[in-house]
């Protein structure tokens, strides 16, 4: 289901302080997998992160889609939900943190699930940001420059 | 998301939902069957949860509610904190039918009404939730969760709530919590400025007048509603539908009697 579009012409020229991802020479030019089942969410997605100047993104229906992307590709960022038919979020980040070639790569789990003990799993399970739904591009954006600047071990 | 970038995603999410709303009602049908297997619980538990983050998302107030209760009462059946009965069944049933009559009126442009406070009540009370006026106004027109802690949280870290589906910043980063004290302070800080937050509100709130329990016409609904799929198997023909129809119109009926021994024992 990959279908990255070409980059945005801003985003190359977009000179941004801000620590970019490795083999990223801008924050707006990482490469993004958002991983989630319902095809209006999957939407919704994109568009707030084109709206951000993020245009590096890539799609996948649910995890077990997503790894045979991760292998194939660079990413710089999963953005997965959680409740999918095959292979949730949570198992994805399980793989994702279990696999020496793809441990390194920040994993945002948005979700509507805001029980305790999801979140909790998903924080034992090496997340590196939970977003509850409804949420804003404002809250995105935030998340996104958090994993980005904020630790240098992901550039 | 501007207006026409909204149009259209409305658009998707609509097409979408409804698809997820027939899958739901073949998949209940085998609940009203009586069979319960994991995968079919998890499988109606996802749809529900599915429609309430569009929903959410999309802002539809009260197609959100719906969900979320509806996904709740799931949650709580999968996980077996409460079991399958022909009364619950027909609540979800109920549940799916006032969600399509909502997606319905939007697809129609038309106003979409808020779920009955009859069947609101008993999702609440399926799902957990059973509270009082005061908080409900208190904490937003939307149903909370079980996990109300969370919700506080996020209120409280967003300085107040602005509507009822709005305003629910991220919950936290994670990477950094990966050894235990670390995941210690990130316990502290969801909890403990939420638990305090919640008893504050409790203490602040008048006594709690509880959801009451079914009342004898909604169980006759019930069996009214077995009744006229009783009816149109008939006119099928099909014997093995109308056996399994008549098995669950057995379960319905010693569901009422036990109803109401239990309210007869009780002495009303």
């Amino acid at each position: 289901m990959s279908d990255e579009r070409s980059p945005d012409p801003f985003a190359s020229t977009d000179v941004d302080s801000d620590s970019p991802a490795r083999g990223a020479s801008s924050l707006r030019d990482i490469r993004i997998l958002v991983v989630e089942d319902f095809a209006t969410m999957r939407r919704v997605m994109r568009n707030l992160l084109n709206d951000l100047g993020y245009a590096r993104i890539s799609e996948a229906d649910d995890g077990s889609v997503a790894l045979p992307m991760l292998h194939n590709q660079h990413f710089d960022l999963v953005i997965t939900d959680l409740l999918m038919p095959e292979m949730g979020g949570l198992e994805l980040l399980r793989v994702i943190r279990a696999d020496s070639a793809l441990r390194h790569i920040p994993v945002m789990i948005v979700t509507a699930d805001a029980q305790r003990e999801k979140i909790l799993a998903a924080a034992q399970a090496g997340v590196d940001a939970y977003i509850v739904k409804p949420f804003t591009a404002a809250m995105l954006e935030s998340k996104i420059r958090e994993l980005f600047c904020t630790n240098t071990s992901k550039i | 998301m501007d207006a026409n970038e909204h149009e259209g995603i409305l658009a998707i999410f609509l097409a979408e939902a409804e698809d997820i709303v027939k899958g739901l009602f073949a998949q209940l049908e085998e609940l009203q069957y009586g069979y319960d297997g994991q995968r079919i619980l998890d499988d109606i538990h996802r749809g529900f949860h599915t429609l309430y983050g569009g929903a959410a998302v999309l802002e539809l107030v009260e197609l959100t509610e719906c969900a979320r209760l509806s996904e709740r009462v799931m949650d709580r059946l999968r996980t077996r904190r409460i079991a399958l009965s022909p009364s619950l069944v027909s609540l979800i049933v109920g549940a799916t039918s006032a969600i399509e009559v909502m997606l319905s009126r939007l697809i129609n442009h038309q106003t979409v009404n808020r779920i009955p406070d009859e069947l609101r009540g008993r999702l609440l009370k399926a799902a957990g939730q059973a509270i009082d006026e005061s908080k409900a106004k208190l904490e937003g027109s939307a149903p909370r969760s079980g996990d109300a802690l969370l919700d506080v949280f996020f209120d409280a870290a967003a300085g107040g709530r602005s509507s009822a589906v709005n305003a629910r910043p991220a919950a936290t980063s994670g990477r950094a919590l990966q050894s235990d004290a670390k995941l210690n302070t990130l316990l502290d800080s969801l909890y403990s400025p939420a638990t305090s937050v919640v008893d504050k509100k409790l203490k602040s709130a008048p006594a709690a007048a509880r959801v009451s329990e079914p009342q004898i016409s909604d169980l006759v609904s019930e069996l009214a509603w077995v009744r006229n799929r009783l009816m149109g198997f008939r006119a099928e023909s099909e014997g093995d539908k109308l056996n399994k129809a008549l098995a669950y119109l057995d379960l319905v009926t010693q569901d009422m009697e036990r109803w109401l021994q239990r309210h007869q024992s009780g002495g009303q």
